[in-house]
């Protein structure tokens, strides 16, 4: 979930930010890109499975949406346009070869059970499951808060496709776990 | 279950399964901060470099011309091929000629995008030389194999464009090198982006790249 600070700043943040951040004010960029680093980082890391790729992709992320801040239209949520950037990486980590070879995990990401363990399991294997872009719309809305249109401007998409597809992505998830097959509002 | 509940378990699922990296935030504030600085260090650069400047600029220009003569062979090169027309990318040749490609190309950059953390002198001196390195043995692999007929002319704009990175990567390695040089800007000068275009005509053909802002995709 996306910190209320971080809401709060992204919310608050102008056309003046971005512009004292592209003059080279230094906390300027701060202010403007690091509330958005921790919830981008959970993203990546629930999108690839891997903390390494997901620390690479959000170092990616914000190089490659810093040399291109300058075309973000004046007044527009910086969050939902970045998040654009973690996505891309996302999908190209998982599309390049060399994350295809197996990678055992490091010991610092074996974390003893919590005491919701087996439910955990049985949402991680059916988040699993849904294909790379239904995961992506279903962490977007559930677990950044984003609403549905913010979540069309990550995913390039229509409004209403992007709807559709929450709905069918939400469906699917259910399906995996069990439930029952309510619909999405 | 209710969306509230999947809400509540999606949150409490994310929460209890990624990882902390708590080095994360100031690991990218660094990286974003010195490629944000690099024109302003462009451009204090050659005070510092003070009679070392003349040999460098030498060298660049040199590194240049070379490259304009690179691209402009390659270039006539590839108006010399004829046009073909687009078929359906069904053709297990030019699957596996890809395949060769972006193996290779994501070997470019993921070295180049280590690159984007060095912090030493010498460290990122050896990322670009192994940047080089990976961007060589591309290049080596696309001569040793043959390019399907209909991506030719998309081959011979990747081996241009590596061609050119590698110019520009000689022009970096020999600027760090020198004792006073401006070193993190040296390594952030060299732009992969053409490389990663001329890949993705390749890759997207008989569809054309489109350079998104968020990156590059196919039409």
């Amino acid at each position: 979930m996306i910190d209320d600070e971080a809401g709060a700043v992204m919310l608050a943040l102008g056309t003046d930010l971005i512009e004292k951040a592209l003059a080279g004010d230094q906390s300027a960029l701060d202010s403007l890109l690091r509330p958005m680093l921790k919830p981008a980082y959970k993203l990546a890391y629930m999108m690839l499975r891997d903390r390494e790729a997901a620390e690479d992709a959000v170092q990616n992320a914000a190089l490659k949406s810093w040399s291109k801040l300058s075309k973000l239209r004046p007044g527009s949520d910086p969050r939902p346009w970045f998040l654009g950037f973690v996505a891309n990486e996302c999908r190209n980590m998982r599309r390049s070869r060399w994350r295809s070879v197996l990678k055992l995990g490091a010991r610092d990401d074996i974390v003893a059970p919590s005491p919701t363990w087996v439910s955990d399991l049985d949402l991680q294997l059916a988040l699993a499951r849904l294909s790379h872009q239904d995961r992506l719309v279903v962490l977007l809305h559930f677990y950044l808060d984003l609403p549905v249109d913010e979540v069309a401007i990550v995913t390039r998409s229509g409004a209403s496709a992007t709807r559709s597809q929450l709905y069918r992505a939400v469906k699917r998830l259910k399906r995996q776990l069990g439930g029952e097959e309510a619909g999405h509002g | 279950m209710v969306d509230r509940e999947l809400t509540r378990d999606i949150r409490r699922l994310v929460e209890d399964t990624v990882p902390p990296a708590p080095w994360l935030e100031d690991r990218v504030m660094v990286a974003v901060t010195i490629a944000a600085e690099r024109p302003v260090a462009t451009r204090q650069r050659p005070p510092r470099l003070g009679l070392q400047a003349a040999a460098v600029a030498a060298l660049v220009i040199g590194a240049l011309v070379i490259g304009v003569l690179v691209g402009s062979r390659l270039g006539a090169n590839g108006n010399q091929v004829p046009a073909t027309k687009p078929t359906p990318s069904r053709d297990p040749a030019v699957v596996s000629y890809r395949a060769l490609i972006d193996g290779d190309a994501s070997a470019v950059e993921f070295s180049f995008l280590q690159n984007s953390r060095c912090q030493t002198r010498e460290t990122c001196a050896r990322s670009l030389v192994q940047t080089r390195t990976a961007a060589q043995a591309l290049l080596r692999d696309m001569s040793s194999a043959r390019a399907p007929t209909s991506v030719s002319p998309a081959a011979l704009r990747v081996e241009a464009a590596a061609e050119q990175f590698i110019v520009q990567l000689d022009v970096a390695i020999a600027l760090i090198q020198q004792p006073n040089s401006d070193y993190v800007a040296a390594s952030l000068a060299p732009t992969i982006h053409d490389l990663d275009l001329s890949v993705a005509v390749v890759d997207c053909w008989p569809a054309a790249p489109i350079d998104e802002e968020h990156g590059i995709t196919c039409s």
